[in-house]
């Protein structure tokens, strides 16, 4: 490896995952193992300057940014809450009766997508990735099993909520669900036939998310009975 | 002999169904149409929560909001509220049991040239005219036009579709079916996702832009001209790529291993000052000249 | 007021509870502004508008993650958003083409002599570099060494690609060892020079 090759790899690496080769050159190369060691002492020293004391701003940021949230009415007396929510619920919400459990699984399929997008993201052109492409490919497919049990369930309740208030929403949601639905199932499909089709597992990913958030509009509207 | 005096029953009959006419005339309708004007300063907020409805933004001079709004129905509640510079529109409806597709709420809203926008609604067509700050657009199958707009741009959708006429900044669109259309764009950064909508892009690529175009099926449509200067990556899994231009190799020298699934090239057209990439699942892409 | 019951209040209107989180937390976010842009004046600025929108959205947060997170994460934005509104040709993150750019940015001293620089420099040598660095390479080292965000989390934030994160924050590397270098020089040829005035007292 020549030094020009090493700065590259030391690029698009973070310093602490070096690959073999770049290892083997530092052992040889006095500039690039000075240089390897100077990015390290700069790291180490940034990062423990985010913990430094630093003099506070100036004591009229506060007065202004007080003097603007009274101004906005931000600021009220303690006991008067700042926004009045309709206490009301409607009765058709009775069919989705737990938003913080909604909340939870919503948030464990983004996690699930997002997990997955960064496994994919976090391959690189030179280490080597630590699960193969097979290995890869099942840890896909599992994740959307989970992702179904999870979801698919609420995705038909939640419309049942929204089908109440609007009918074309509702429709344009079930319509767009059995889009995303589709692309699912023939990347997934892709995925299984063709493990180290980056793009394929890439597609997949994405189509999770739409899936996602497709089903987060669909409760968005059903929690708040519309538009309300 | 006049009225008063020897009323005949067809003329009376007439004048009384002429100024009951007036009279309904007179009377407020339930498609009443209602405005607020609020004071601003430079650069406000403007926050619309809709169901279903046409909006119309528009600019003028003036430091002032003013919103206008019709409800066919009279059932809907149009709220507003002004907090400094920020003004926020919400509808609701005043029986939860009344379907929203008869609750059509029209908006008409003028706002300061430079001015931020946040506009929510589920159906009814939306249109936004000489409008420069900052956007958001969440709808599930409300249409989008853009006309003249400038600045940072971002449209949710599901089915609604995206028409941008000579819009400039960013722009981040996201759609399941929805097509998206970008005509003569001055746009430095475009971000465009849909899963089965169609994309077109006619404009010239600006100098440093990145333009990142996706879907899944449907199809991915740019048009270029000789003397635009980009770098492009355009790769289908699963359809075609269909290439007007003559690309040389990528001169930059970014590693970029070519994918062996699939259809697709790497290339750079001129000096490649801005970037494109284009990509589909089993859509059809294609690179078409203008000239 | 523990934190939790601050946000509670504040979530209802409670000018105290605003005050104890801006006490709470104004010092990190004005730390991260200014390290971001640099001038203390403009830091103040981005510091109050950071937690007019905080306060402004503070009756959504619901604890999913921690509040300082998420606070975090705001003042970078604020501080980026407003970095976008400026014409400064000198924070584009693309990967410049122009051959110039690349003449006026950081050498490439490969093989050549180098100063080592662990054990010889301190922060108050690093934070003055880091100043002088120009405002996108100086955003993004900030994002990633300082702040500890991740490539992809800058890519996000700054919208650009993860490619260009990297390749900015090894230029904002190598020229804040260059700016380092040329200080311990500096230093060593002071130190030689009041020897020398030493000696020939």
């Amino acid at each position: 490896m020549q030094c020009e090759q090493f700065e590259q790899v030391l690029e698009q690496q973070e310093f602490e995952e070096l690959p073999k080769p770049a290892l083997a050159h530092l052992e040889t190369c006095e500039a690039c193992s000075a240089l390897f060691a100077d990015f390290g002492a700069i790291h180490s020293m940034a990062s423990a300057m985010a913990a430094d004391p630093i003099a506070p701003p100036s004591e009229h940021v506060w007065i202004s940014l007080r003097n603007q949230l009274e101004a906005e009415g931000l600021i009220r007396d303690p006991q008067v809450p700042v926004h009045s929510v309709p206490q009301t619920s409607p009765v058709w919400w009775s069919v989705f009766q737990r938003p913080a459990m909604a909340g939870a699984f919503l948030g464990l399929v983004l996690a699930t997508a997002g997990t997955l997008s960064y496994l994919s993201n976090s391959q690189s052109t030179i280490a080597q990735s630590e699960l193969t492409p097979v290995q890869e490919a099942s840890s896909v497919l599992s994740a959307n099993s989970v992702f179904k049990e999870e979801v698919l369930n609420v995705s038909d309740d939640s419309i049942l909520g929204v089908q109440r208030q609007d009918t074309a929403v509702t429709d344009s949601i079930r319509r767009n669900l059995q889009i995303v639905d589709n692309f699912i199932a023939v990347c997934e499909k892709d995925v299984r036939e063709q493990p180290d089709n980056q793009m394929a597992r890439e597609y997949l990913y994405g189509a999770y998310q739409q899936k996602a958030e497709l089903l987060a509009t669909a409760m968005n509207r059903n929690m708040t009975g519309g538009l309300q | 002999m006049n009225a008063f005096g020897n009323r005949n029953p067809v003329r009376v009959g007439a004048l009384v169904a002429i100024l009951a006419g007036l009279a309904l005339a007179a009377t407020p309708a339930f498609a009443d149409r209602m405005e607020k004007h609020f004071s601003v300063q430079d650069k406000p907020k403007v926050t619309l929560r809709n169901s279903t409805g046409r909006i119309q933004v528009k600019s003028w001079s003036k430091n002032e909001v003013l919103v206008v709004w019709t409800n066919a129905s009279g059932k809907a509640i149009v709220e507003t509220e002004q907090a400094g510079n920020r003004v926020e529109v919400d509808t609701r409806m005043a029986d939860d049991g009344v379907s929203s597709d008869q609750d059509k709420t029209d908006f008409e809203i003028t706002v300061p040239v430079e001015s931020e926008l946040n506009v929510r609604t589920d159906s009814g067509n939306v249109t936004v005219e000489s409008v420069h700050g900052d956007m958001t657009f969440d709808t599930v199958g409300a249409n989008l036009q853009l006309t003249d707009v400038n600045g940072y741009v971002v449209v949710k959708t599901i089915d609604g579709s995206l028409v941008c006429n000579r819009c400039s900044g960013k722009l981040e669109a996201n759609s399941i079916s929805g097509n998206v259309q970008m005509i003569q764009p001055s746009l430095d950064s475009v971000r465009v996702q849909t899963s089965s909508g169609n994309i077109l892009f006619d404009g010239s690529f600006m100098s440093r832009g990145i333009y990142i175009m996706k879907n899944f099926s449907g199809t991915i449509e740019v048009h270029f001209s000789a003397n635009d200067s980009f770098d492009v990556s355009a790769h289908s899994l699963k359809g075609d790529v269909i290439n007007q231009a003559s690309f040389k190799p990528d001169t930059h020298g970014t590693p970029r291993p070519a994918s062996k699934w699939g259809h697709g090239f790497i290339g750079t057209m001129n000096d490649g000052h801005a970037k494109v990439e284009l990509s589909s699942f089993s859509g059809t892409i294609k690179i078409l000249s203008r000239d | 007021m523990t934190e939790a019951e601050a946000i509670r209040l504040a979530q209802q209107g409670d000018a105290s509870a605003f005050e104890h989180i801006y006490r709470l937390h104004s010092r990190r976010v004005y730390a991260l502004c200014l390290r971001m842009v640099g001038n203390p004046a403009e830091a103040e600025d981005l510091t109050q508008d950071a937690f007019l929108q905080l306060f402004r959205k503070i009756a959504t947060f619901r604890g999913e993650s921690a509040f300082s997170t998420w606070l975090h994460r705001l003042s970078v934005n604020v501080v980026l958003m407003k970095l976008r509104k400026k014409t400064l040709p000198e924070t584009s993150l693309e990967e410049s083409t122009d051959p110039e750019d690349e003449v006026n940015g950081p050498r490439r001293e490969i093989g050549g002599p180098d100063l080592l620089l662990t054990g010889s420099i301190d922060r108050v040598h690093l934070e003055r570099a880091i100043e002088q660095l120009p405002p996108g390479y100086r955003q993004v080292f900030v994002l990633h060494d300082v702040q500890g965000f991740e490539h992809n989390e800058i890519a996000k934030l700054m919208d650009c690609s993860i490619g260009n994160s990297k390749s900015q924050l090894h230029k904002a590397r190598m020229r804040l060892r260059e700016l380092l270098q040329e200080t311990l020089r500096d230093i060593a040829r002071q130190e030689r020079a009041a020897a020398k005035a030493g000696d020939s007292d």
